[in-house]
């Protein structure tokens, strides 16, 4: 009796276990931990993580191959995910929910990954420096009234190359080279980080930079005095460029199902309040209450005709274009 | 190779790697020649003259050591670019615009930041051998009538020549396998060169290519050192230390030299931890959690196994070069001690790959275990531990072991005998020397730990490559908290050594 007793116990510990979920990720823990113990305390399902850098982890997928834990594969920027996609450790994943959630143009052409969050990649002013107006454009900034007045992240960040490719979607090679060019010849100033940019935006050191809103929203929730606007470029043409943190399922995962619930619940509307949230990003699905600093931004026409997607294919373009543009 | 990776390769083998090769020798032309200065200037004062403060001035000058060279560059970029409050003070308050002048992402400024975090090597490695030179020769050298000038330059530095020349060698290493602390100045160089091509271009093999030219320039370096740089002939002599300074300093001079090694440890340590302590007052709240003891206990213990590891094997290998020179010996060394060179990013992918394929049959080495990580951090530090232990071993005066073996004591005996107990604190600082090294170690701990297993440097670049700098700070401070500790043990340790 007490043998039996403990062996049921000991498989019904298994299929708990069985349950549990392993996260890859190149998410920061400090952002993911917690509506990782959401979903716990809502599902009793526990939702083990392994962080790290997104090629990384991609390759430690590929080398564990079938004997990988991995079920789910996290990342941020639609360049990362197009790329774990073509390694072939995502498992294209059917769900009438995911579809429903996720508007087409935020998730893989063949439902390998699905994007969970949105980021604007758009542009911040000093308004002392800028005249109302003056303002248009993208492409605009490469045009001689910004000279001495861009600041720029580095061309190795992958929001950078994501938006490089966008503008090669949709000028092709030769104009974009012409863009890029533009904005180098301006004496831009290159920095290795957002929040760097935005701050050389706010001393002065330039008028204007392209950065995630996110990090805006961060620095300007620690020093609210700071000189510094957002400005939704590109309305009058194909919109604001957006960009995702995503994720997918691990083809090796044996808890699928699993998996695949997990996924659901993370675009539903309940989780995405907190996952957006937490990072002050966009919800996925249009029409999701924001937070109210969000709201406070003002709304803006997204860029929805460039699938994600794209941002991977053309991903080795854009850097060699960059290079060719010395955009350093 | 398929045609796509080709094309990349092709484009960074004509476009990008001219520019990679002038940037590196750029680097190494003015780190050489910074850590040279900052090093030897600092231990000539500390060995040979009587400037005040001595006794803390020898432990202040390594303490930046224990501030990764990672978290020295996101320090300074924050204080010293347009925005930064330096910069700021200068063009708000007195009105000059000192960004004119000091560009902190030119080369010249990169080096000289990297410098003040990587002098303390030369600072050490020439302070030992000045103490070696000993009173008896130094006493015979003034005897004959060489002034204390003389003496310092004819005798002194010609002695000292292959250990200056050997800490620059290591300087060019940690230089070259330096990802974080170039990335902070997006200064392009060969590891972020890899990581382009790696993630951006998405083509390994381009990777694989451009660390193959790593791997070139850190066995060219490793030729430089032990083809050119003979130091076979030094042993050492109970070298008593000077018990009066070679040089005795006027007011003046006293003034001027607290002036230099004041100013030198100013930039390489007081700067950076006040810097450090102000974001960790401010970040202290939102970030500390009880988390925090884990990340901690973490990060001892795989320093702390790591470094044990690495010695032992360090001081077998440095005893069979030593007991048995022969040609395989060498190149056997030299090659196990390439990994210094590397990036960490690289070693770890390789490690990974080997392992997947041993993990089927050995379960201890499974990837994503302990042994793993700990076998990666042994491919990149033994060199470390090697070069702090072969120093000491090979200036073991041979007649010992002569004497030893002619005693009929055999290889064991003469090991037990000889070599342990004349090593043991040479072993001691080695441990300790790793072990300030792998707990700084960011990329490849970040790649090989064990599931949910996190250290301080992991957290540091979590938080700081979301620009997050003063919730960094929580876990910088505690790392340089157990640094300055190694370093007061290293200090302890060789300090009684003499």
């Amino acid at each position: 009796m007490k043998t039996i007793l403990i062996i049921s116990m000991l498989i019904m510990a298994q299929n708990i276990l069985a349950e549990d979920l392993m996260v890859y990720t190149s998410r920061k823990e400090h952002l993911v931990k917690d509506i990782f113990k959401q979903y716990q305390k809502e599902t009793g399902v526990k939702v083990n993580y392994r962080t790290g850098k997104a090629g990384a982890l991609i390759q430690t997928i590929k080398g564990e191959g079938a004997k990988s834990n991995a079920d789910i594969f996290m990342t941020v920027d639609a360049g990362n995910l197009w790329y774990a996609s073509t390694q072939g450790i995502l498992e294209p994943t059917r769900s009438a929910i995911l579809e429903k959630n996720i508007p087409s143009h935020l998730r893989d052409l063949d439902n390998q990954w699905f994007g969970l969050s949105v980021r604007a990649r758009t542009i911040a002013y000093n308004p002392k420096k800028v005249k109302e107006g003056e303002l248009i454009s993208y492409e605009d900034l490469a045009t001689a009234k910004w000279k001495g007045r861009l600041c720029l992240r580095t061309s190795k960040k992958v929001y950078n190359q994501s938006l490089v490719a966008m503008l090669i979607d949709q000028h092709g090679y030769t104009r974009t080279l012409e863009i890029i060019k533009g904005w180098v010849n301006n004496n831009v100033e290159i920095f290795s980080n957002d929040t760097a940019v935005l701050k050389a935006v706010a001393k002065g050191q330039c008028a204007v930079g392209i950065v995630n809103t996110y990090y805006y929203g961060r620095l300007v929730k620690k020093d609210p005095k700071l000189p510094l606007k957002l400005f939704w470029p590109n309305q009058e043409s194909y919109g604001v460029h957006i960009n995702v943190s995503g994720a997918g399922i691990v083809k090796t995962s044996k808890n699928k199902e699993a998996a695949k619930k997990f996924l659901e619940w993370l675009a539903s509307k309940n989780a995405q309040r907190s996952f957006a949230q937490v990072n002050m990003e966009y919800p996925i699905m249009e029409n999701l209450p924001q937070n109210n600093v969000v709201k406070k931004w003002g709304e803006f026409k997204a860029n929805t005709k460039f699938n994600l997607s794209r941002a991977g294919i053309l991903q080795k373009d854009a850097v060699k274009l960059m290079y060719e543009a010395k955009y350093k | 190779m398929p045609t796509e990776d080709q094309s990349s390769w092709q484009f960074i083998f004509q476009s990008v790697v001219p520019d990679l090769f002038q940037n590196t020798l750029k680097l190494f032309i003015f780190t050489i020649l910074n850590t040279f200065l900052l090093g030897t200037t600092s231990a000539f004062f500390i060995s040979f003259t009587d400037i005040p403060l001595k006794k803390y001035f020898q432990y202040l000058l390594l303490t930046g050591l224990s501030i990764p060279l990672y978290v020295f560059a996101f320090i300074y970029v924050g204080m010293f670019e347009f925005s930064g409050p330096f910069m700021s003070f200068f063009r708000e308050t007195l009105g000059i615009n000192l960004h004119q002048y000091i560009n902190i992402k030119d080369s010249y400024w990169v080096s000289l930041v990297i410098s003040f975090g990587l002098f303390p090597y030369v600072y050490i490695f020439t302070k030992n051998a000045f103490d070696n030179v000993g009173e008896q020769m130094i006493f015979a050298s003034r005897s004959l009538g060489y002034s204390p000038m003389k003496t310092f330059l004819k005798l002194i530095l010609p002695y000292s020549k292959p250990w200056i020349f050997s800490s620059l060698i290591l300087v060019c290493m940690e230089t070259l396998a330096d990802f974080g602390a170039v990335s902070v100045f997006n200064y392009d160089t060969f590891t972020t060169a890899i990581y382009t091509s790696w993630m951006a271009l998405f083509s390994l093999s381009s990777a694989a290519r451009l660390s193959l030219f790593l791997v070139v320039m850190a066995l060219l370096l490793f030729f430089i050192d032990s083809k050119f740089n003979k130091k076979g002939t030094h042993h050492q002599r109970s070298a008593k230390k000077l018990k009066s300074p070679l040089f005795k300093l006027t007011t003046t001079q006293k003034v001027l030299a607290l002036f230099i090694v004041g100013g030198i440890t100013f930039f390489s340590f007081f700067l950076p931890i006040t810097q450090l302590a102000f974001w960790f007052l401010e970040g202290f709240k939102e970030e500390w959690g009880e988390h925090y003891y884990s990340l901690i206990f973490s990060t001892f213990k795989i320093g702390l196994i790591a470094s044990l590891a690495i010695v032992i094997l360090a001081f077998l290998m440095s005893y069979l070069k030593n007991y048995l020179p022969n040609k395989f010996n060498n190149r056997v060394n030299l090659l196990s001690l390439l990994g210094y060179a590397l990036p960490g990013s690289i070693i770890a992918v390789a490690v990974f790959l080997y392992f997947r394929f041993f993990g089927d049959h050995l379960p201890i080495f499974q990837t994503g275990t302990l042994a793993v990580l700990i076998l990666g951090l042994l491919i990149r530090f033994l060199s470390v531990g090697f070069r702090s232990l072969d120093n000491h071993i090979g200036a073991i005066n041979p007649n010992l072991e002569k004497a030893s073996k002619s005693l009929g004591h055999g290889f064991l005996g003469t090991l037990k005998r000889i070599f342990l107990p004349l090593s043991s604190k040479a072993a001691l600082i080695g441990i300790v020397l790793v072990f300030i090294e792998v707990i700084k170690e960011m990329p490849m701990t970040l790649m090989l730990r064990p599931q949910m297993e996190n250290t301080l440097a992991i957290k540091i670049f979590e938080l700081t490559s979301e620009g997050e700098w003063e919730r960094a700070s929580i876990s910088s401070v505690f790392l340089v908290c157990l640094g300055l500790i190694s370093v007061y043990v290293v200090n302890k340790l060789s300090v009684e050594k003499n």
